[in-house]
């Protein structure tokens, strides 16, 4: 496929990186100097320099009906509608696009974004609120993901000393007498990822991510009754609409803007609203942070969200999520008292990700410095992979199957069962080895 | 650095070097020549150090900047030691210095040569050192990247490191893909270029052998007096047409086969064709001035064809310029450092770099009135980035000083100043005939062996524009931190 990025952000950025070692050619467009030129240097990609909004620019990056797709993420909403608007004019078949502002991508805006010739809105505020919000409910949960019309789940959990995963083997995973079956799929250790075999073991500062029905996952889930948000912001608000839509009790939001928490309080009956500075250690005492099941700080700034999230943390907070913007500061999670990080860049590449890959693909996520992902694919009838077993598959140390849902039915395979037409599967899979294992189940 | 990894591309390098040595031999099997064993010798030694290299190296990794400067200066150091074998094993010449001299000689595209008896000389010997030329003009690098697989992103910071220029350019998204078609072009218009020869009286392997010289701006010839063993006035046009051709961008080669033509309004490209004109023009209004021949109709021939072939740095000849009046003489001097354009097989400056240092230098001069005048620097519409500007003055610096160094290190060796500066020219700009004891008519055997082991580095600092070669010599570049 042939590729347009408009935007050579962190998202445009990775979404360049992933689509380019998948063999598609990508043209990045952006009007920074320096960001292009950082992709020229490390990707493989063609790189123009210029504003994605306009038309002179994007002819440049050869727009056309020879372009498969426009992925519109640059920094300005109103560069993005316009990228787009002009590919669909050249005959573009399919657009992407960010939206910051909820004006243009809510139900209720006044333009639908078909009017606006966008096939496919994502808006990082409404993912990460999302993510938050569940993120809340699982206490070593740091990532989560949702695959078979949401009857499966994977969670990502940090494995810090005495979790009740560290030291264990993979093959004892089955027996400790948990109701449900939960499978290992990916383990992230020292910066790399490996999808685990039975004899491996557990150790404490892995990141594993887990894949089980999302009913067995409900039992470890705890009641969340209060929380604590820092920062109104776009993010902040969401989540504390959604916390009390849902009928958490108590919702504190903290802001240091005035005019903002009135704001809020205006919009938002049931939740206190607190003029005041996160990173205040006193005044979150006193406002009852060590009482608190969940913690979050969603303040413009990176910096302040990892130091008011250690800050309520180390003050008793039963669990603490901070969200940062910059992509790098995920590999501080290790080192700081914090239970999640979450990020909006990671959510929306892969929600992009997702969408790009329809051929057969239903869902698929991208996993943060992870060099392995989760596809969600639906097998047809004369794949290649139709009625092998599993354990006799050629070239299986390059994938696996982590989970079936057959008519209904969710379950976790084991080596001699084997693949059907028409089933549902999550394959997971080295971001180069993507195309091969479509190629398999697909056709 | 990855030393294994850089060791795995050489390998692989070696290996394709190797195989390319089964053109000539097709020759000298062809001509029945004693050249055969020669080559076939060079070949098992070439294709067995690419063996060795490969198994002593590792394809782990990713190769980054340093790796991708290491893999390209020393693969054109190995490829010249290698390539000199044919020479050595043939007894062509006579020392290994003056094989590798021949052979880098050959990859830069200079054409300047040791090699005295050149018509007796085994034909498949001759083919090889065409064919280097013709392997060096497009880039050796650029050809192991457009054919074999390369790992991830190590392809871009190769072909950064081979063909330095100033606007990097990509034709497709990806760098494969972007090597294949350049490679594809210029093979398209050597097939052109054979053909035209042939039509003109040619047999086929001298088409092939000035061809290759023509198209990658070389100037080896399988004649003693080159280009002017043919007095053909048809010959002389199609090779001026085709090193003009050589000399001019390949990315506007390729737009222009695939039918837009108006790419030729590329800003570099009229100045190169407007500087071409203006030579030509200055060259042959000496000549008439000074009675050099008999009509003016030849005036224009031979200047024209001496002021393309220095200028586009091929150092093909058809008349001895060493007899010619001194102003010809000096502004044949001055056009060796001018050089081709950018992406082109040609060496030196380049125009695009002489282009932003002249607007550059008027602009200064501008600031001097006004002070507070804004004026960026605009080509094709775009704005050069002073980044830009700044590492074109300094390329142009380091270029001079390189060309200061090694005239000083050529006249101690007690070359006279003439032949000491256009001999440091000549190879610098990769052109290969320079004036006074290495004009066209004579050649470089007798520099001392000192000289030609310096003029082989002022070849390949050339050929790879100087920063690939001196990055090397810093500490940085072997450190892991």
């Amino acid at each position: 496929m042939k590729i347009l990025i408009v935007g050579a952000g962190e998202v445009g950025f990775n979404l360049a990186k992933v689509l380019s070692s998948e063999e598609h050619d990508v043209v990045v467009v952006d009007i920074d100097e320096e960001k292009i030129s950082r992709v020229r240097e490390r990707l493989d990609v063609m790189t123009v320099r210029g504003s994605g909004s306009r038309l002179g620019v994007l002819e440049k990056a050869g727009v056309g009906a020879d372009v498969d797709m426009i992925i519109a993420v640059a920094n300005s909403d109103e560069t993005n509608i316009v990228s787009c608007m002009f590919g669909k004019k050249r005959g573009v078949p399919t657009t992407v696009a960010r939206m910051r502002d909820l004006r243009y991508s809510d139900k209720d805006a006044t333009f639908s974004h078909k009017e606006l010739g966008i096939d496919f809105v994502v808006s990082p505020e409404r993912v990460i609120s999302e993510a938050i919000v569940e993120l809340l409910a699982l206490p070593s949960a740091i990532q989560v993901a949702y695959f078979f019309d949401g009857n499966l789940r994977m969670y990502g959990v940090n494995v810090r000393e005495g979790h009740m995963l560290e030291n264990m083997k993979l093959k004892d995973f089955g027996n400790m007498g948990w109701k449900g079956v939960f499978l290992v799929a990916v383990v992230v250790r020292d910066g790399k990822s490996f999808i685990p075999r039975g004899d491996d073991v557990i150790l404490k500062g892995d990141k594993v991510f887990v894949l089980g029905k999302t009913a067995d996952f409900d039992r470890f889930k705890k009641e969340v009754k209060s929380v604590m948000i820092v920062g109104s912001g776009k993010v902040g608000f969401r989540v504390a609409r959604s916390l009390s839509m849902a009928g958490v009790p108590f919702v504190k939001v903290i802001d240091v803007d005035r005019e903002k928490c009135q704001k809020v309080a205006m919009e938002l009956h049931n939740v206190v609203v607190l003029n005041g500075d996160g990173t205040d250690l006193e005044f979150l005492i006193k406002e009852g942070v060590s009482e608190v099941d969940g913690f979050v700080t969603t303040t413009r700034n990176d910096e302040v969200n990892l130091l008011s999230a250690v800050l309520g943390k180390s003050a008793g907070a039963k669990k603490s999520i901070a969200l940062v913007r910059k992509i790098d500061y995920m590999n501080l999670l290790p080192y700081l008292s914090i239970d999640s990080i979450v990020n909006p860049r990671v959510d929306v590449t892969s929600a992009i990700l997702r969408f790009i890959r329809r051929r057969g693909f239903v869902n698929g996520v991208y996993l943060e410095g992870v060099d392995v992902q989760a596809l969600e694919l639906a097998v047809s009838q004369d794949a290649p992979i139709v009625g092998k077993n599993l354990s006799e598959l050629k070239g299986s140390q390059d994938f696996i199957v982590g989970a079936i849902m057959r008519d209904k039915n969710v379950f976790i395979p084991k080596g001699d069962d084997c693949i059907w037409g028409n089933d549902r599967v999550i394959v997971f899979a080295p971001t180069s080895k993507v195309g091969k294992v479509e190629k398999l189940f697909v056709g | 650095m990855n030393i294994r990894l850089v060791l795995f591309f050489l390998g692989r390098l070696l290996l394709l070097l190797g195989i390319s040595m089964s053109f000539p031999l097709f020759w000298a099997f062809h001509y029945h020549g004693n050249d055969i064993l020669p080559l076939m010798y060079s070949m098992a030694v070439t294709v067995g150090a690419g063996f060795l290299f490969s198994f002593l190296g590792s394809d782990e990794g990713e190769l980054g900047r340093k790796e991708g400067f290491a893999v390209v200066a020393f693969g054109w150091l190995l490829a010249s030691a290698f390539g000199a074998l044919p020479y050595v094993f043939s007894g062509v010449l006579p020392t290994f210095t003056d094989a590798y001299f021949e052979a880098m000689s050959g990859f830069t595209t200079t054409g300047a040569s040791v090699l005295t008896h050149i018509e007796g000389s085994p034909l498949g010997i001759l083919f090889w050192r065409d064919f280097t030329h013709w392997l060096g003009g497009m880039g050796i690098i650029l050809l192991s990247v457009a054919i074999l697989p390369v790992l991830g992103v190590g392809g871009m910071q190769l072909v950064a490191a081979e063909v330095p220029g100033p606007v990097a350019e990509k034709l497709r998204p990806r760098i494969k893909e972007t090597a294949k078609l350049l490679w594809i072009v210029y093979i398209v218009l050597s097939a052109a270029e054979v053909l035209l020869l042939y039509l003109g009286g040619m047999n086929p392997f001298e088409s092939l052998c000035h061809m290759f010289g023509t198209m990658a701006t070389g100037g080896f010839s399988t004649r003693n007096a080159s280009i002017g063993a043919y007095h053909s006035v048809y010959v002389d046009v199609v090779i001026i047409i085709f090193m003009f051709i050589a000399g001019a961008n390949f990315s506007l080669h390729y737009y222009a086969l695939k039918g837009r033509l108006k790419v030729y309004k590329d800003a570099e490209f009229i100045f190169y064709a407007v500087f071409t004109a203006i030579s030509v023009l200055f060259i042959t209004v000496d000549l008439w001035y000074h009675h050099v021949y008999a009509t003016i109709g030849q005036d224009l021939r031979y200047a024209s064809f001496q002021a393309i072939s220095i200028m586009t740095t091929t150092g093909y000849a058809t008349a001895d310029f060493g007899k010619w009046p001194y102003l010809s003489q000096f502004f044949l001097l001055f056009l060796m450092f001018v050089g081709g354009c950018a992406g082109s097989t040609g060496g030196a400056i380049k125009h695009i770099r002489i282009m932003i240092l002249l607007k550059d230098g008027v602009r200064r001069l501008y600031r001097l009135i006004h002070p507070r005048a804004v004026m960026p620097i605009v080509l094709n519409k775009e704005v050069v980035s002073e980044e830009i500007v700044a590492d074109i003055h300094s390329f142009f610096l380091l270029y001079m000083l390189v060309f200061v160094i090694a005239t000083i290190y050529m006249s101690s060796l007690g070359l006279d100043t003439i032949t000491a500066i256009s001999s440091v020219a000549a190879t610098l700009g990769n052109i290969g005939p320079g004036l006074a004891r290495v004009g066209p008519a004579q050649n470089y055997a007798f520099v001392p062996m000192a000289g030609k082991w310096l003029l082989s580095v002022c070849m390949l600092l050339g050929r790879l524009e100087i920063y690939t070669v001196l990055v090397l010599l810093l500490p940085a570049s072997w450190r892991k931190v």
